[in-house]
């Protein structure tokens, strides 16, 4: 019984985030993984999979014009740069004034994550 | 910029590319030459990494009506102000009010002091709505003003005659009119190399 459900486990695809969830948390994300430092667009879609253990998958088609808007919106700042290979590279690092955004949508997820958290918990118990 | 051409892509993902800004395509092409990579690092054919890299590429399709929203409201252009060019700003304000103030209080006005009190403002507008607007040519104009300020204010007090007509009609002393041009050319110095930094973002933004 206990050999079947790992197996079933194990058969289960990985549950891949909606579109509509990936695009409202999308901010929250982006901004949280600049505050650990300058970074650019593949890195971050990298770190994005790693942090979620590939269960959020970011099309290229996706990031970019979210940096795009939040560079436009001023909480983050872009640079040209240089890669290993010596091409070009854009870096993006957050603007202080975005903090006070990361906080807000941070207070947010907390009191939607705490809501279902707590519904769920009551029906499984 | 130049548009980029990696890889053997489908024409259609080519021609899709060229309709970005160069600086996306740029971006993305530098996205697509890292997965590329990677799938060469883990072991694949290279024609397997193109594969793999293109249909990643696929989903590109998708950026184009997000990127031409965005463009046409040419957002690049709001970049935050320097200090500097803030400060000049804000002088330029003072200056403005003094200058009026200065004329209102004078027994007669010459032209040259109505000239030179008009320029000031024109300078202060411009520079303070290319700053609000986040305009290149608007902060051109304000430079143009500024070097009409500088001369006057640098050129008329040589003439003896014309620097006791100053001091009654326009109740400015020439040595102020000195402290004028100085600041018109430092402000012009500050307002040319803010106006590059636009016209150069736009360049960049617009191909």
């Amino acid at each position: 019984m206990r050999l079947a459900y790992i197996v079933q486990l194990c058969i289960l695809p990985l549950v891949k985030i909606s579109k509509e969830l990936n695009a409202a948390s999308s901010t929250a994300i982006v901004l949280g993984i600049l505050q650990e430092g300058e970074s650019y667009g593949y890195a971050i879609a990298q770190r994005v999979r790693e942090l979620s253990h590939d269960e959020v998958q970011w099309t290229d088609g996706m990031l970019y014009p979210i940096l795009h808007r939040l560079e436009g919106d001023g909480l983050i700042s872009a640079r040209w740069g240089e890669s290993e290979t010596g091409r070009k590279r854009k870096y993006y690092q957050i603007e202080p004034s975005a903090l006070k955004t990361l906080k807000e949508e941070r207070h947010q997820w907390n009191v939607v994550h705490n809501v279902l958290q707590q519904l769920w918990n009551t029906q499984t118990s | 910029m130049e548009h980029p051409n990696v890889l053997n892509l489908p024409p259609e993902i080519q021609r899709l590319l060229k309709t970005l800004p160069s600086p996306i395509a740029l971006e993305l092409e530098d996205h697509l030459l890292e997965e590329y990579s990677r799938h060469l690092r883990d072991g694949e054919t290279p024609e397997r990494a193109l594969q793999l890299t293109a249909e990643r590429f696929g989903e590109l399709l998708e950026i184009a009506p997000a990127c031409a929203a965005v463009a046409p409201s040419r957002w690049w252009l709001r970049r935050e102000a320097p200090v500097d060019f803030k400060l000049v700003v804000v002088g330029w304000m003072i200056l403005s009010v003094f200058m009026a103030s200065r004329i209102c209080f004078a027994s007669t006005p010459s032209h040259t002091s109505i000239v030179a009190c008009l320029l000031t403002g024109l300078s202060c507008a411009c520079l303070g709505a290319g700053f609000l607007r986040r305009s290149g040519t608007i902060v051109w104009a304000s430079i143009a003003f500024a070097l009409g300020t500088a001369v006057i204010s640098f050129f008329v007090p040589i003439r003896q005659d014309i620097a006791d007509f100053i001091v009654s009609g326009c109740a400015l002393e020439p040595i102020l009119l000195e402290v004028i041009a100085v600041f018109s050319v430092l402000s012009m110095a500050t307002a040319w190399k803010e106006a590059r930094a636009r016209k150069q973002l736009a360049l960049t933004y617009s191909g």
